[in-house]
């Protein structure tokens, strides 16, 4: 029976959503599925991916494990790989996944492919598929020859499916290479507040909105607008928002009836996460801005004169 | 703003001009790039390749994405003055950053000095290229004939203490000529230059007086047009030298202007109070020679500043018409504004077909003189000297031309500081003034048509034969034209200067009309789109010449330029 | 105290301009015009700036001849000190790219940092740098988008991950994949190329080495494209909107309310 390995994301609210995307994923695909976590107090994630289709959870716990970090990690990872031999393993296309899953494929000399969005079965093999050239082609891969062949998936790969459970738990006695390995000084992550993808309205700001103080005129627009504000990457290290509103690759997806662009030149790296909004509008003093490509409503001019006037307009 | 990566690249014309039109090979054996043991480059295609791969790369990516984008912030933020002390705004501060560190100050600096040691025509596209990014910045990339008036005219102390640092960017310059009195007439200048120990004729040098309008008067090296001779010796031009003056506490920035426009650029007013000078060349030739020789150059980077300015302003006008919808359909379909865009665009062709013609005679000239070939030297320079002044005219007064209709393509648009052409407007206004204004270009200038010198110009299109049927017909109505302009030359020349003062304006005009006509036909002949501009050029050009030879002919005097009730 | 950088720079296609369908009748993408890869280009800018500050030197490597935009050559007018190149004529996959590399710069030596982008254009992502670290036995962070600090032995950045950033600490010599988002006149926005060195580089040569040389018996594939299908794509009729015009603004917020 073939066996698959899904490791498991988990933070203080428990294995991430994706995590058990993939497990899902991995419970269509037929064959045995075993979960993996890493970490300290894995007790609660257990229980979690138990009840999420996983045939059996290898737990390895180890004080220097509690702060995700690739290298650490990966090493167990790659041992945990040699000992139980997967013909595929799952991770999540996240800051940790895409971080673990290449290095484990270098130091194991497997295949590997990140971003994926679907695994189908091709005989013995697998057929790996990922969105690629700014969204407008869809390339399948092929693994060749032998050894495990590790793939990180996107969000949206399969529906969270709670199962029965009722697997068993095989806690590993393994520890991290020794070595130097470097450590996390510390996290600055902001608590979840919003919920950007199930808002119906949203102002996004990007690099051009060019000041803390322009992004007020962005929340005023928004709130008139009963919507929420979101950021590209760019407007999130100038420090003018929160990092919980940024909408993009290494952001939320999100799929408001109306998304209004301020300020944005359009990065693709932007553009994939407001791919499904209904209605676009961009505001850029630059005619030839990308954001304009997928825009129904084009407004070449400076945002901190259209948008007063939006919001006096809206009364 | 309509924005681009590479200002070279996306200009199909200039790319044109640059790889068919202007004759490298001739320009390169002049000046010895090639074709000897010591030559920098093993082959006109490797020369060739050279110089085009710069003006893509780094100068077109860094007009682009550096200095366009700042070009706004640099106009609203303008330069200051604090104690004495000219401040830079950050943007500024920043293009001249960028420029130093990819090594684009010392262009035509000869490459012992740690300069580049490219051409004067390769000068001009680099400057065409900075000021369609920031018309302003030109005044600080422009400065570069500082530093080869230095390298002509100074002595070799003087040249190795100041040109490595002036190559590398170090240090920027400033050429200090007029006064408060002696704008375009600078014989009338009064600033003064004592020697302080007269038994030491050699250096020590104090100079005395206030300079105003300096461009970047608060630049490191200052080349200064003093009076070193006695007034009642020697009177006016004779008894003024040039010197050079480094910064220093007894130069005084007194002030500096509010401007119409080039707020990037701060001009400033400077008062030397006994500051020490050292003498550059020989006494007595200040103006005659050297401030001739620097203000050619200046002269010819005007012109590219202006070619520079046009191109924006076409670009701007250009993007908005096929943008803006009224009654239904893009403005540009409309025919009076299909006109306005027409003649911007000839007009920025036309501009640009004369700027390389003359900057190649000015490098053929230059090189004549450093192989010591006197035939060629006096040839490509009556062609210079000619040339010089009227593309400085022709294309700072279209600039004027192309900017306003701009403005007008955007109609109440455009006469907000929203778009750019507002500001573009402002920045053309002083092209046709500074370096000297468009009536002293043209009264350069007619002299020497008057002196017959643009018939050598001519020659080469004298007896030639078009294969092309269409471009022969063209030819045929350029050739019909040409008695024309002889006849209002010779006119010129049997009425007395205060006639010849009076119609130079008209008769510049028809020469310029006639040998622009040649250059674009020319350019007709390497590329198909090009027959349309010389259509258009001609349809305009031909009418004119045919009412300036009118008007020449006529009987108009001074007189009725005087139109006050008697 | 100096640093020996060595930076792995990319050749990518340039998707901006990619309009229409983006596949020809052969099913094979129709040809786009290539470009530096962008982040490796900030990762360029980073090791020069390392260079600038604190000494040391910048080596710079590539796998492959070099396409529309020699790479290699953009990175020594820049003032990179070194470049070599890992010539192949087979179109490798990223593993067998990250063996060669890994190769390439046991052979180039003692090193402190291997920079490179996270690779957005092609969807390579993160991939190389994983695969390179791994084989390196290198400590390996991704998604940086600035240094910190950086003093002998180890390394401070700060990371992109979801919901905000993170600073790690590891020791040298490590992997760092680099994707930087600018603003406006950023610090970490590259340089361009510098005048005086591309004259005097222009035909400098360029060691090159096969996978033979670098001892290398040839890696094998193992991911292999095996189709390319067109995304439909979303037709979207623009309407313009008059900045100016209240009129125009007013309907706007009438359609999309």
């Amino acid at each position: 029976m073939t066996r698959i390995l899904v490791f498991l994301e988990h933070d203080e609210n428990g294995v991430t959503d994706l995590s058990l995307q993939a497990l899902a994923l991995a419970g269509s695909l037929g064959g045995e599925v075993e979960a993996l976590l890493v970490g300290q107090s894995l007790a609660a994630a257990v229980e979690v991916a138990l009840a999420h289709g996983a045939a059996q959870v290898l737990t390895v716990e180890h004080a220097t494990l509690a702060n995700y970090l690739a290298g650490p990690v990966s090493s167990v990872v790659a041992a945990v790989v040699t000992e139980r031999d997967p013909v595929l393993v799952l991770f999540q296309a996240s800051t940790v996944g895409n971080d673990l899953a290449p290095l484990t494929a270098g130091r194991l000399e497997a295949a590997c492919l990140v971003d994926c969005d679907g695994v189908e079965r091709a005989g013995n093999s697998w057929r790996l598929l990922r969105t690629e050239f700014d969204a407008r082609v869809r390339a399948a891969y092929q693994p060749e020859g032998t050894g495990p062949v590790l793939v990180t998936l996107k969000d949206g790969v399969a529906e969270v499916r709670a199962t029965a459970g009722g697997g068993d738990v095989i806690p590993l006695d393994l520890s991290p290479a020794g070595g130097a390995t470097g450590e996390v000084l510390r996290r600055e992550v902001v608590k979840k507040t919003v919920n950007l993808k199930d808002a119906r309205v949203i102002v996004g700001g990007g690099a051009g909105v060019g000041s803390r103080e322009n992004f007020a005129l962005l929340e005023r627009l928004a709130e008139k607008l009963g919507g929420e504000i979101g950021a590209t990457r760019a407007s999130v290290d100038a420090g003018w928002v929160s990092a919980e509103r940024q909408i993009g690759q290494t952001g939320v997806t999100v799929k408001p009836d109306l998304y209004i662009a301020c300020g944005i030149s359009g990065a693709v790296q932007h553009l994939v996460g407001i791919r499904d909004a209904r209605t676009v509008v961009g505001i850029n003093s630059d005619p030839s801005a990308p954001i304009f490509r997928v825009s129904h409503y084009r407004i070449v001019g400076d945002l901190t004169s259209v948008v007063p006037k939006l919001i006096e307009l809206l009364g | 703003m309509v924005t681009s990566e590479n200002f070279y690249q996306d200009n199909p014309d200039l790319r044109f001009v640059m790889e068919q039109m202007v004759d490298w090979a001739a320009i390169f054996a002049m000046r010895g790039d090639t074709g000897h043991a010591e030559a920098p480059f093993d082959s006109v295609e490797e020369a060739r390749e050279a110089n085009l791969d710069m003006l893509s790369d780094p100068i077109g990516t860094i007009a682009a994405q550096r200095i366009a984008p700042r070009a706004e912030d640099v106009d609203r933020l303008g330069c200051r003055l604090e104690n004495g002390q000219v401040i830079f705004s950050e943007p500024l501060q920043r293009n001249l950053d960028d420029l130093r560190e990819a090594q684009l100050t010392g262009l035509t600096m000869d490459p012992a000095y740690g300069g580049i040691g490219f051409s004067k025509t390769f000068y001009s596209a680099a400057v065409e290229l900075v000021s369609r990014a920031d018309a302003s910045l030109m005044n600080f990339f422009g400065l570069q004939g500082i530093a080869d008036t230095i390298q002509q005219f100074a002595s070799d102390e003087i040249k190795n203490e100041i040109l490595p640092d002036m190559a590398s960017g170090l240090l920027s310059g400033a050429m200090v000529l007029t006064e408060a009195d002696a704008g375009s007439d600078l014989s009338a200048v009064r600033t003064r230059s004592l020697l302080e120990a007269e038994e030491n004729p050699d250096g020590d040098w104090t100079l005395t007086g206030s300079k105003r309008f300096i461009t970047n008067g608060c630049g490191d090296v200052l080349l200064v047009l003093a009076r070193s001779e006695d007034p009642a010796k020697y009177g006016g031009g004779r008894g003024l030298s040039f010197f050079l003056v480094t910064r220093g506490e007894r130069v005084q920035i007194r002030r500096i202007e509010e401007k119409l426009g080039i707020h990037g650029s701060p001009t400033c007013e400077i008062y030397f109070d006994k500051a020490p000078a050292r003498l550059i060349g020989r006494r007595g030739h200040g103006l005659t020679r050297y401030t001739a020789w620097l203000m050619a150059a200046a002269r010819l980077g005007v012109a590219a500043q202006s070619v520079g300015i046009s191109e924006a302003a076409l670009r701007e006008a250009e993007a908005y018409a096929n943008d803006r919808e009224q009654f239904g359909k893009k403005i540009a379909e409309l025919p009076a504004v299909a006109v306005m865009l027409a003649e911007m665009r000839v007009a920025t062709e036309a501009s640009r077909a004369l700027l390389y013609a003359t900057s190649t005679f000015v490098d053929l000239q230059e090189g004549a003189e450093k192989l010591g070939l006197n035939v060629e030297e006096k040839k490509y320079g009556r062609a210079a000297d000619l040339l010089t002044p009227m593309v400085k005219y022709y294309t700072s007064e279209l600039c004027n031309m192309v900017t306003s209709t701009a403005i007008q393509v955007h109609g109440g648009n455009g006469f907000m500081k929203d778009y750019p052409v507002e500001r573009l407007f402002r920045d053309a206004r002083i092209t046709n003034i500074y370096e000297g204004t468009s009536q002293i270009q043209v009264d350069w200038a007619v002299v020497r048509l008057v002196r017959g010198e643009l018939t050598a110009i001519l020659e080469p299109y004298a007896g030639r034969v078009w294969e092309d049927i269409e471009l022969a017909e063209l030819a045929e109505r350029l050739h019909d034209s040409r008695p024309l302009l002889d006849q209002a030359t010779a006119c010129l020349k049997q009425r007395g200067p205060e006639y010849r003062d009076l119609m130079a304006r008209r008769v510049v005009d028809m020469a310029l009309d006639h040998y622009v006509g040649w250059l674009l036909l020319a350019q007709a002949e390497k590329w198909r789109y090009k027959r349309k501009v010389v259509r258009r050029f001609l349809a305009d050009a031909l009418p004119r010449l045919r009412m300036n030879h009118e008007i020449v002919m006529g009987d108009r005097t001074l007189d009725l330029e005087r139109l006050v009730e008697a | 105290m100096s640093y020996h950088i060595i930076v792995v720079v990319r050749e990518v296609w340039d998707t901006r301009d990619l309009v229409g369908e983006p596949l020809g009748l052969d099913g094979v993408l129709k040809p786009l015009p290539r470009r530096f890869d962008p982040e490796d280009l900030n990762s360029l800018e980073q090791a020069l700036q390392i260079k600038d500050r604190e000494g040391g030197s910048v080596t710079v490597l590539s796998v492959g001849q070099p396409g529309e935009v020699d790479v290699l050559r953009e990175c020594l007018y820049r003032g990179a000190d070194e470049a070599f190149r890992v010539t192949t004529d087979e179109d490798l996959d990223t593993g067998a790219r990250a063996a060669l590399l890994a190769a390439a710069i046991r052979r180039i030596g003692a090193h402190d940092l291997v920079l490179l982008g996270v690779s957005v254009p092609e969807g390579e992502n993160s991939l190389l740098a994983g695969e390179l670290a791994g084989r390196l036995g290198h400590a390996q962070l991704t998604y940086v988008d600035s240094l910190t600090e950086l003093v002998p032995g180890q390394v401070t950045c700060r990371r992109e991950i979801e919901m905000g950033s993170e600073f790690v600490r590891l020791p040298l010599p490590a992997v760092l994949a680099l994707g930087v988002y600018l603003l406006k006149d950023d610090p970490r926005t590259p340089r361009a190329a510098k005048a005086m060195l591309k004259l005097k580089l222009k035909k400098a040569p360029i060691p090159e080495w096969s996978a033979a040389e670098l001892g290398l018996a040839g890696e094998p594939r193992r991911m292999r494209l095996a189709g390319l299908t067109a995304l439909p794509q979303r037709n979207v009729e623009t309407h313009d909107v008059d900045a100016g015009s209240e009129a125009a603004l007013a309907a706007l917020l009438r359609d999309i309310r």
